[in-house]
């Protein structure tokens, strides 16, 4: 008898239609990226559907691997409601497989109520009994990069199937459109960026956690500094541009605040065509990596180990304190060590040198 | 094609970063306090001073 979750009761030869669920972050999402890949290399002629959020579809397009897109709106009804509503979306596509990058139960709870007959991913959340795949997720995989947890659940199948695997060399990278760099450079001109200047993309914001945030008048002294070097453009998201503004108001020089105003898209691009991307430890350091940036993130209160932006050009710079790492969301210290104890003067040195 | 909506949303005018319309005939936009036109190439509105057109000029020609 075979054994549940060891796949010998299907065939995964001829699958013909796929459903990934994405992963809910920018973050995630870049870093799901090389894996998203690695299933289409396993299935070339099947179709891959990919759900996700919506507000990660033009990412996730850009990726080039899915045929199509099955998207939500994560605001609208609750984990509970969720997997009934997207249970007959899901179910229409009539998908032989789900790969559920995905860690959450509900996931596999949608994937299983739609009738999905292959569930494959991580028995994570309470979740194995309703996996027939379950991915085992070893001391290894836990020690490695992010990249490699998702990668991991990929080469699980590549085991399945019988292919031998091929050498990692991770890219997080997509293809920005032709359209999206154009419509950035008159989004950028508006802004009074000339094509020809260098300029800098500075990323403030942190939605969820405050303490990831390097302190705005940081920030502020920072652009200054870059003044000499060319103009800066900050990015964020929509809630964010209050912050923006305050740290412009803060500056000696003029800068551009395109917080909550540039799409995904118009970000990756206007990230693309900068020449050096300061970021926090949030989902747009990871996009700058996806953008084929050059990108340094601040990390104070995280580790940047296993989720620190991945590729050979994004750099980190590290605050250290007695408290750090701490994970907390909002710094307990008044004066957050952690972050204070890395300075605009640090920062710009390290630019400095990277941009040699 | 025509140019995406969601950039017109976006774009200020390079001189007074106010905001501007779509021609009708959808071939650029105008800042009327500047008085020009930034004329859209391919989709894509040209969003240079040096470029802008007067509307006094555009007007008679």
């Amino acid at each position: 008898m075979s054994q549940p979750g060891t796949m010998s009761e299907f065939d995964l030869s001829n699958l013909s239609r796929i459903v990934v669920r994405g992963t809910n972050w920018v973050g995630d999402t870049v870093m799901s990226i090389p894996a998203l890949r690695n299933l289409r290399r396993l299935f070339p002629e099947t179709h891959i559907a990919v759900w996700a959020t919506a507000d990660l579809s033009s990412l996730i397009k850009a990726t080039e691997v899915p045929d199509d897109l099955i998207p939500f709106d994560a605001s609208h009804g609750g984990t509970l409601v969720r997997p009934f509503r997207m249970r007959r979306e899901l179910a229409r596509g009539r998908f032989e497989m789900a790969v559920l990058f995905q860690n959450a139960f509900e996931s596999a709870f949608t994937s299983a109520l739609a009738r999905i007959p292959i569930r494959v991913g991580f028995p994570t959340d309470l979740r194995g009994p309703l996996l027939n795949v379950r991915v085992p997720l070893t001391e290894k995989i836990r020690g490695q990069h992010q990249v490699f947890y998702y990668l991991a659940i990929t080469e699980y199948l590549e085991k399945l199937l019988g292919n031998s695997s091929v050498s990692r060399n991770p890219d997080c990278s997509v293809r920005i459109p032709a359209q999206a760099t154009e419509e950035a450079l008159a989004l950028l001109s508006s802004h009074g960026i000339g094509q020809s200047g260098d300029f800098f993309c500075l990323c403030p914001g942190s939605v969820n956690s405050e303490a990831k945030r390097w302190p705005r008048q940081n920030f502020a002294s920072l652009a200054d500094r870059l003044h000499e070097r060319g103009q800066v453009v900050f990015l964020g998201a929509p809630g964010e541009r209050g912050v923006v503004d305050d740290i412009i108001g803060e500056m000696q020089f003029p800068a551009v605040n395109l917080a909550g105003r540039s799409s995904i898209l118009h970000s990756m691009a206007i990230m693309n065509l900068s020449r050096f991307v300061i970021s926090n430890d949030t989902g747009s350091a990871h996009l700058a990596v996806a953008s084929s940036a050059h990108v340094l993130t601040v990390f104070g209160p995280t580790i940047p180990g296993a989720t620190a932006p991945y590729g050979e050009k994004a750099h980190i710079v590290q605050g250290s304190a007695q408290c750090a790492p701490c994970r907390h969301f909002t710094c307990p210290h008044q004066d957050h060590p952690c972050m204070n104890s890395i300075t605009p003067e640090n920062v710009f040195r390290k630019l400095e040198c990277l941009l040699g | 094609m025509a140019v995406n909506p969601k950039l017109l949303e976006i774009l200020v005018c390079p001189k007074c970063k106010g905001d501007l319309t779509l021609t009708s005939n959808q071939d650029g936009l105008i800042c009327t306090s500047c008085q020009v036109k930034y004329p859209i190439k391919d989709d894509i509105p040209i969003m240079l001073i040096d470029e802008s057109i007067p509307l006094t000029e555009e007007g008679s020609a």
